[in-house]
């Protein structure tokens, strides 16, 4: 039998000049048992070819895959919620009031122990102070008689007070 | 243009994914993980398939660049590298016996191993060429090389296959 085309084939492959179809020949060719000795090592080649191409997904593949591809078009048909801004915002309104209701109840209580704090000092000084502050008053208003009445009377350019 | 149906014209396509996938990762596992994500990806572009002109090379694109993706961020690959590496010493030391003197098998395992070794490029190459049967023009979209280039990755690879033969 006369090896030279597939010889000249196998050369042409080498340098990348074969078509599909040429290489679909020499495929068959070495699947065959008879083959010449000059191009029995050439076989080992395409029969590692053909074992690469044997190689297959384990069966449980498709079963995977479509779970998989069901869990993404569930993920897509779940309805999109549009949130406005306001209602981004909540909680942040939500936490400003809550500190300005601790704020404001704080600030109560501090006036509250303020506010009795002064008082319990208030009649200690009432005795004392008042009544030198009183009587500095009095002092302080030379020549009005004790009958005199202080009358507020609104001016219209300056507020003045003015006694009668 | 036909509608593409993905379970009569995707699905078909996952052996072919997954050797490819198989060719760059050289793991089984890897390459399967890789092929359920390329089929997902698709899945997901599906308002694109009607704009595909090659559904087959669209999505082989697809696999090779997750497959070297995951490759690249693979902290696994460093030592299958230096395994190659070992492997390469190997290959070399292999003395060279008359083909009766060597079992079938174990010259064909060889010559996968061999294959395993080439660059990346080179043995995608090779896969998508020999193995799934693809025009040049495919290889080079998919490999997003130019046609010449995609002959000098493959001639480099085939004259190192021969050399070892």
């Amino acid at each position: 039998m006369d090896y030279k085309y597939i010889e000249q084939l196998l050369e042409r492959y080498w340098e990348c000049q074969t078509t599909l179809e040429e290489e679909a020949i020499l495929r068959n060719f070495f699947r065959q048992a008879d083959i010449p000795a000059s191009l029995l090592p050439y076989r080992d080649l395409f029969l590692a070819e053909e074992k690469m191409a044997d190689a297959h997904l384990s069966e449980d593949f498709d079963k995977r895959l479509m779970e998989r591809i069901e869990g993404v078009e569930a993920k897509e048909e779940t309805p999109c919620r549009t949130i406005s801004i306001t209602q981004r915002l909540r909680p942040l309104y939500r936490a400003a009031a809550v500190v300005a209701i601790v704020l404001t109840i704080g600030m109560a209580a501090q006036q509250g122990f303020t506010r009795s704090g002064n008082e319990e000092a208030t009649p200690q000084l009432s005795a004392a102070e008042t009544q030198g502050d009183s009587l500095q008053l009095f002092t302080d208003m030379p020549e009005v008689s004790t009958q005199t009445e202080a009358v507020l009377v609104p001016s219209s350019s300056t507020d003045t007070l003015m006694i009668q | 243009m036909k509608p593409v149906d993905f379970h009569n014209d995707v699905l078909p396509l996952k052996d072919k994914l997954f050797r490819v996938a198989l060719r760059i990762t050289l793991d089984r596992t890897e390459a399967e993980d890789i092929t359920q994500e390329t089929l997902v990806r698709v899945w997901e572009r599906r308002n694109e398939w009607s704009q595909i002109e090659n559904l087959e090379a669209w999505c082989l694109t697809i696999a090779r660049r997750l497959a070297l993706d995951h490759v690249q961020h693979s902290k696994m690959q460093m030592e299958k590298e230096a395994d190659i590496a070992d492997y390469q010493l190997s290959v070399t030391d292999v003395p060279v016996l008359p083909d009766e003197a060597l079992d079938r098998q174990q010259r064909v395992e060889a010559v996968l191993r061999l294959i395993d070794q080439l660059p990346e490029v080179q043995r995608t190459i090779i896969q998508l060429r020999d193995i799934e049967g693809l025009r040049y023009e495919e290889i080079a979209r998919i490999t997003e090389l130019s046609e010449t280039q995609v002959k000098v990755y493959l001639h480099r690879a085939r004259k190192k296959i021969r050399d070892f033969l």
